[in-house]
């Protein structure tokens, strides 16, 4: 059921729609990041990090919106739910979004001798990351926890891979010492994919109380 | 928790219409309950009931139990004066006599046939006007005419007025809804000071204003009682979908 005062409604419905444009916005950052792994494109890199400026643009937005209507309207119940998810959810998607930028930064750089299996590990943990933001954000917009669960449990295998891969990365720096630069770099890359996991678990639990009214753990 | 009053399958039909559908709900001693819900929802109706201010509506007819402190207040040894001395009762426009504001808190406590001591008096006036938190405006002119006053404190000294019988349970129907922002956060701090004394019962339109004073709050619709609650709950997650889009301004 709509809001009786329209220009609620439309307030309310802005928050909505920019969420899913500030969604939108990095499942594109994901695609590309990981194609700068593979491709090492500066150009490419350069354009991710321009676009994150418009995700840090939409948190702002997102943020003054919710400032007003809380002003304005004192909102309850649902709607009140809604906007402290929201104000919530918007600073983990714009940190989602520094982790692409860090992705992006060091991946262009990568010296193309490095083995190919690193840069194939990473792709793997990128995916795994981004279908996981796709999917804590669905749980958002559909207001269904249907996902809720196996979020927790993918973070964990996010978790499992990116220790694994730090143990084969240092292993390979103790037998090659030029590489150590791209190395760290290929640690930081995977630390960043790492941390999306850990900033999707933290949406999640906001979307828990959005629809349940209490966080999962309580 | 003891409960003060408890209702039972509450009918309430003015003529052929049905104006409360079969209420069970029971108030909290020393707890402020808000009733809230859209106009006509039978808020008022019901809280009227309370202290049988319906009795005087002819076409009025009430079914049910309502008792209080476990005595059935529409039994026939009840005497209506006998219950409004338990269950005083403050409406939307202050109403004071116009009478000298002295007069308007003694009058309670006169026609009660408290005391006639002057002294007496004079200790139930203070004493009540501080509880209302107007003494200190008034001290120094209780002999001026009660309508002379603010209609913020032309209020208090209707809640002094209600105080004065030593009532357990006041009654209040949309106390601030006549009164400025100002007049309206005076009577609400003195709405959470008078429930360590009394249970109070609040109709009111103001979803911010129910959030706000009561521990409890019931939300009526269309003579029927949707939910009731911890008002902390009601207002951030309701159970029923209908009390979701009211507070939050979807009808009503």
């Amino acid at each position: 059921m709509q809001h009786t005062d329209k220009n609620y409604e439309i307030q309310m419905n802005s928050i909505n729609e920019k969420l899913i444009k500030m969604g939108s916005i990095l499942e594109e950052q994901f695609n590309k990041a990981l194609k700068v792994l593979s491709t090492r494109d500066e150009n490419l890199a350069n354009d991710i990090i321009d676009t994150d400026k418009q995700i840090n643009d939409l948190n702002h937005d997102i943020s003054d919106t919710v400032f007003q209507i809380i002003a304005m309207r004192q909102p309850m119940a649902d709607d009140l739910r809604f906007l402290f998810c929201s104000i919530k959810i918007i600073r983990d998607l714009e940190r989602i979004g520094d982790h692409l930028v860090t992705v992006a930064k060091k991946g262009y750089r990568i010296n193309s001798s490095i083995p190919p299996e690193f840069i194939e590990k990473l792709e793997i943990l990128g995916n795994k990351a981004s279908v996981m933001t796709h999917d804590a954000l669905n749980c958002l917009f559909e207001r269904k926890l249907s996902q809720a669960d196996k979020i927790a449990e993918r973070d964990d295998i996010i978790d499992t891979l990116h220790g694994e891969f730090i143990k084969d990365v240092l292993s390979y720096m103790k037998q090659n010492d030029d590489y150590i630069p791209d190395s760290l770099s290929l640690i930081q890359i995977s630390k960043g994919l790492e941390r999306v996991g850990d900033r999707i678990t933290n949406i999640m639990e906001e979307v828990h109380f959005l629809i349940e009214g209490k966080y999962s753990s309580e | 928790m003891v409960n003060i009053i408890t209702t039972k399958n509450v009918n309430v039909h003015y003529g052929d219409k049905k104006a409360i559908d079969n209420i069970s709900l029971n108030f909290l001693k020393n707890n402020v309950t808000a009733l809230i819900g859209p106009s006509g929802c039978g808020k008022s109706t019901f809280l009227r009931c309370l202290n049988r201010m319906n009795d005087v509506i002819e076409i009025c007819k009430i079914e049910g139990q309502i008792c209080m402190n476990n005595i059935d207040i529409y039994s026939n040894e009840i005497e209506v004066e006998q219950l409004r001395e338990k269950i005083g009762m403050v409406f939307q426009k202050p109403n004071p006599f116009p009478k000298s504001i002295y007069d308007n808190v003694a009058y309670g406590p006169r026609i009660h046939g408290f005391t006639d001591n002057k002294e007496e008096l004079d200790e139930i006036v203070n004493t009540s006007l501080n509880k209302a938190g107007l003494f200190n405006e008034v001290k120094d002119r209780l002999d001026d005419l009660g309508t002379s006053l603010s209609g913020g404190q032309q209020q208090r000294l209707c809640i002094a007025r209600a105080i004065a019988i030593k009532p357990e349970v006041i009654l209040m129907d949309e106390p601030c809804s006549a009164l400025d922002p100002i007049a309206t956060s005076i009577i609400e701090e003195l709405i959470t000071e008078l429930k360590k004394s009394y249970t109070i019962i609040i109709v009111t339109h103001s979803m911010q204003q129910a959030a706000r004073v009561s521990d409890k709050t019931a939300f009526f619709h269309l003579g029927n009682l949707i939910e009731e609650g911890d008002t902390s709950k009601i207002f951030t997650k309701p159970d029923n979908q209908k009390t979701n889009d009211y507070i939050t301004g979807r009808f009503g």
